[in-house]
């Protein structure tokens, strides 16, 4: 049995169209089309933002309406002002998280896996050649996979790729393991 | 050969703390100087150590007043940030987290040290300021409360060179004031998120370890003033922090 054969139904599905916020995946029915390219989804950026800016708008109107609780009115003031300007940093580092993600991609081929990226004329790529790559770990919590994301750490301690917040992980990792039984082909 | 491996790992070591402290010694620099530019940590001639002479080849004046200054600032910081690391590691030690002295090292002159630099600029601003008169007291009243308080949970009947004040509010706070106030609060925040994030990415933690390193070190100045309670009920002296 091929190693494409052997591979869950769950990846081999056909091709999905995804919104924005979920990046972009393209693979074809029964088989992984080489190279494959997805960006990581800002979906989980995008509800930490939310849940930050409900959290201090939440403390806000808690410190304004029990203001003796907390020491009085000019005590109150600090908080508030406090409280807000943790809030807009958080918001901040979030966006910035949000947009770096947006100009990340993730590639596989059939003689690399890569992550690169492209931000202020700057451009980092991080890239592992097909030959080493040794294992692949595919993490995934609960609430990563109600979102419908995880994160695959290929090569773990042994020169490793993390290829984070991706969409339809098991997907991609299973044009990964495509890759490394090719490579097993080749080299019997 | 196992020997000169590890005499390798040795020099490693060296060179890497070598190369740290350079980073820190940099950084300082980078704090300390705008500081002492900005008039923080400048004082008369007279409270300037003739030892000091030396540095500016025997010039008095501006330039002396400026290397005083830019000296005292410096030891301020590096005192602090001492406290700060060696605080930091005692609690990892406790939470048997420590991966080596040198990653939590990693950790305070690269992340921590910029915060304690600023909650360090933010205080001095307060204490030499004009117009900010009722802030500075409610950091100073903040401070001896604090102190009364660790004093009442142990019982202790001491006596404390200072009264204990009133009220923590003494009067309505300056625009500047509450800016400064609400800022000194932040940079607290984000000094304690360093320590939590610096443990956990440095010595490989959990989040309950992070979490219970940060609130060590929170503990670290009750501890400070219950020592110095017992150290003054041993010694008769008064207690004068």
């Amino acid at each position: 049995m091929s190693a494409k054969q052997s591979l869950p139904d769950a990846d081999v599905e056909a091709a999905e169209q995804q919104d924005p916020t979920s990046g972009e995946t393209e693979f074809e029915t029964d088989t992984h089309r080489l190279p494959v390219e997805t960006r990581p989804t800002i979906r989980p950026v995008l509800v930490w933002m939310a849940i930050v800016i409900s959290m201090g708008v939440g403390a806000i109107a808690l410190v304004f309406s029990k203001a003796d609780a907390v020491g009085g009115p000019e005590l109150a003031k600090i908080l508030i002002q406090a409280v807000g300007i943790l809030t807009l940093l958080v918001v901040l580092r979030l966006a910035i998280r949000a947009v770096i993600l947006r100009r990340t991609t993730y590639t596989i081929t059939n003689d690399t896996v890569r992550r690169q990226y492209t931000l202020l004329l700057r451009t980092r790529v991080r890239e592992v050649p097909a030959d080493v790559i040794r294992s692949s770990e595919l993490r995934q919590s609960r609430i990563q996979r109600f979102l419908g994301y995880g994160t695959l750490a290929v090569n773990e301690g042994l020169g490793e790729i993390d290829l984070e917040h991706v969409p339809d992980p098991q997907a991609i990792r299973g044009a990964l393991r495509d890759v490394i039984d090719t490579r097993s082909d080749t080299t019997l | 050969m196992s020997g000169r491996r590890w005499d390798a790992t040795r020099i490693e070591k060296l060179r890497r703390a070598v190369d740290l402290l350079v980073v820190y010694l940099v950084n300082l620099a980078l704090y300390a100087g705008p500081l002492t530019l900005a008039g923080i940590g400048i004082g008369s001639e007279s409270t300037v150590p003739d030892w000091l002479l030396v540095l500016t080849g025997g010039e008095r004046g501006p330039v002396l007043l400026f290397v005083a200054g830019f000296v005292r600032n410096s030891a301020y910081l590096f005192g602090v940030t001492v406290a700060t690391l060696l605080g930091i590691h005692l609690a990892v030690l406790v939470t048997l987290q420590s991966k080596g002295v040198m990653r939590t090292a990693y950790s305070v002159v690269y992340s921590t040290s910029i915060y304690l630099a600023g909650l360090f600029t933010v205080v001095w601003y307060l204490t030499t300021a004009t117009g900010v008169h009722n802030a500075r007291d409610f950091v100073v009243n903040v401070q001896v409360e604090f102190i009364y308080r660790v004093i009442d949970l142990t019982g202790s009947e001491m006596r404390f060179g200072l009264a204990r004040p009133d009220t923590l509010v003494p009067g309505e706070f300056s625009l500047v004031g509450e800016l400064s106030l609400a800022l000194l609060l932040v940079l607290f925040v984000y000094y304690l998120y360093s320590i939590y994030l610096g443990t956990r990415l440095n010595h490989d933690a959990g989040r309950f370890e992070g979490v219970v390193t940060v609130s060590i070190v929170v503990l670290l100045p009750v501890l400070y003033v219950v020592g110095s309670i017992i150290a003054a009920g041993i010694t008769n002296v008064p207690f004068y922090p």
